[in-house]
């Protein structure tokens, strides 16, 4: 086990290698320049000055350089500093943010699994009735809606107009003054509409997937042979065929993680969450060389993590795996 | 194929029966064929110039005039969503086409040669996968411009990878065929067997991915549009007509609700065709 886990974390070097390089390449390749380098209109700065803060940015260095000098401190975990005017570094600026990007993407998960398990199995028992035709339809729509659109629609109604949610941010204007749970409650009042937006997508796929896996493990034939032996139904259902329609599920929620990373960028300028996504967002406007690359190496080192996770978690379940592997 | 093709020339018994058997497909086919001809349509079915500002009108509800009311300009929302959708499906159509391409030879070559070539196209497929793709074509697109080519060619560029597996698992199952073994002992050459006898066995999942292609290029196009980097105004696309209405959504709710509709049904078609494609060729089902 301990090999096998040692192989993979070996493995993830060449890949996190090759998304930084392409990264790199397609930031500073593109035209245009940072916004602090980028003032040739500006009459109170000089070519000189220009000069002399893309020398101090290391922007005068051949692109191979660059990226080696880079590469150099992200060994130490140095991610360097920001250009913005805060110059604060990347690392603080990530970890402020990251927490609120987690937390939303795993209450949606949470989410995920804990709607569309049940309504997958209902859809798979009880195949072709009104219900099942019901959450197909569901589901279609699910995959069809634009989530910022959705949620703009749920901001208006629930927001604006019945005033039951807050629509922005993640706490009240009063939040200081709040107890404890007081406080907590808000938190979760703010994140209602940003999570059923990041989960909506997912719960249709998930759903679907499931409902398929349980109809296929229904139809194999230790299925029929556990009725034959009479197995009670119920206990055919829940002990045996859920355990096995189960494992895909893990695979699919591992490789769901870009996906929510993406989406997290729509979700947080929607409901302007200060979240990673956001930051993002504002680093990719501003050419913020350095916290560009180091989300995407964190978004990277999150994605390969939850593969990782995923494909643990399905030998640990999957007894074929834990046994045979040894 | 031969299924397929005898879609196109069905009279309306054959439709009957047709929309009996697979409900849910023929409503995407419906669907599909309809917002389609309206967008190859659009010049003649548009009551009115697209472009055309009238300031008598602004912001009216829809009525008969204005069947999905006027923006703020006086714009009239239902002739830019008809000139919206031909940019939004062009969108889509090319987007699919380069991913289309780039994912059937590299999913070729990988299954057909196998090995070496088949690993090392296949970590590179992994690592596409693991990158959001979505901050990827965000920070290619502010980076350049967002210009439609470039809308297009960046959801191509990041949207090959299933294709890619697809293709290459289909075409290492049908390596060992005895026809393909056949033909490879008649000397027939590796382009001519991938092209001539492996690809068309493998068309079928392949056109259902790119139909839901079709569809996720379009949703990408309007998110990406929500974050002001899609296709640009005045060019109408449905997600830039939608994100126009967002800040007079509460006195104006038609600007947005109408393109966003259209984005729905639109998306809804070309999945209920994709997965009604795919029962069609999943040999699983035909029982």
């Amino acid at each position: 086990m301990i090999h096998y886990l040692l192989k993979r974390l070996v493995g993830m070097i060449p890949l996190l290698l090759g998304i930084t390089i392409v990264s790199f390449g397609i930031m500073h390749l593109a035209p245009g320049e940072p916004a602090v380098t980028g003032q040739e209109f500006n009459p109170k700065v000089s070519s000189q000055d220009i000069e002399r803060l893309r020398a101090y940015y290391g922007l005068d260095k051949p692109l191979h350089e660059q990226y080696w000098d880079w590469l150099k401190r992200l060994a130490t975990l140095d991610f360097g500093q920001s250009f913005s005017a805060d110059g604060r570094s990347v690392l603080d600026k990530i970890a402020e943010r990251l927490p609120v990007t987690l937390w939303v993407n795993m209450l949606a998960m949470l989410v995920i699994i804990c709607v569309a398990v049940p309504i997958g199995i209902a859809s798979a028992v009880r195949r072709d009735s009104w219900f099942d035709k019901g959450m197909t339809i569901f589901v279609f729509i699910g995959f069809a809606i634009p989530s910022f659109w959705l949620g703009l629609l749920l901001m208006i109604a629930l927001g604006s107009n019945l005033q039951w949610l807050p629509i922005s941010g993640l706490h009240d204007y009063n939040w200081q003054q709040m107890g404890f749970w007081e406080q907590q409650l808000d938190l979760l009042k703010h994140l209602i509409l940003p999570v059923s937006i990041s989960a909506i997508g997912g719960l249709a796929g998930m759903s679907r997937f499931m409902r398929s896996g349980m109809l296929d493990v229904i139809h194999a034939d230790y299925i029929t042979t556990a009725r034959a032996m009479g197995v009670a139904e119920g206990s055919i259902r829940y002990r045996l065929a859920l355990k096995n329609a189960l494992l895909p599920i893990i695979t699919l929620l591992g490789l769901s993680i870009p996906g929510l990373i993406g989406g997290s960028v729509i979700v947080e300028q929607l409901f302007s969450l200060p979240g990673m996504g956001l930051l993002f967002f504002d680093a990719v406007m501003a050419r913020d060389y350095p916290v560009v690359m180091g989300i995407t190496v964190i978004g990277a080192v999150l994605t390969l993590l939850g593969n990782l996770i995923a494909d643990l978690s399905y030998a640990w379940a999957d007894p074929r795996i834990r046994h045979g592997a040894g | 194929m031969h299924g397929l093709i005898r879609v196109f020339d069905m009279g309306p018994a054959d439709m009957i029966i047709f929309a009996r058997r697979s409900p849910l497909m023929f409503i995407g086919a419906l669907i599909v064929s309809i917002v389609t001809l309206l967008a190859l349509f659009a010049p003649w079915v548009a009551p009115y110039d697209p472009a055309e500002i009238n300031v008598k009108v602004i912001l009216m509800p829809p009525s008969l005039e204005h069947l999905c009311g006027t923006d703020t300009l006086g714009r009239d929302i239902f002739s830019r969503m008809l000139y919206g959708a031909r940019i939004s499906l062009a969108v889509g159509f090319v987007a699919v086409g380069i991913s289309m391409l780039i994912g059937l030879m590299l999913g070729a070559v990988a299954g057909f040669a196998g090995g070496r070539t088949d690993g090392v196209i296949m970590r590179l497929t992994d690592m596409v996968l693991c990158f959001p793709t979505f901050f990827l074509i965000l920070a290619v697109i502010a980076f350049l411009e967002p210009s439609i080519w470039n809308i297009m060619i960046i959801i191509g560029l990041t949207s090959w990878m299933g294709i890619a597996r697809l293709v290459r698992a289909e075409f290492l199952s049908l390596r060992h065929r005895e026809f393909v073994m056949a033909a490879e002992g008649l000397g027939v050459s590796s382009v001519r067997m991938m092209w001539r006898y492996l690809l068309p066995n493998a068309m079928g999942p392949i056109l259902v991915s790119a139909v839901l292609g079709i569809a996720g290029a379009v949703l990408v196009e309007s998110g990406l549009s929500f974050l002001g980097l899609g296709v640009q105004p005045p060019t109408p696309s449905w997600g830039n007509i939608l994100i126009e209405g967002k800040d007079n959504i509460e006195i104006a709710w038609w600007v947005s609700m109408f393109p966003g509709l259209a984005i729905l049904i639109t998306v809804l078609g070309y999945n209920l065709l994709g997965e009604g494609l795919r029962d069609y060729f999943d040999p699983k089902l035909k029982r």
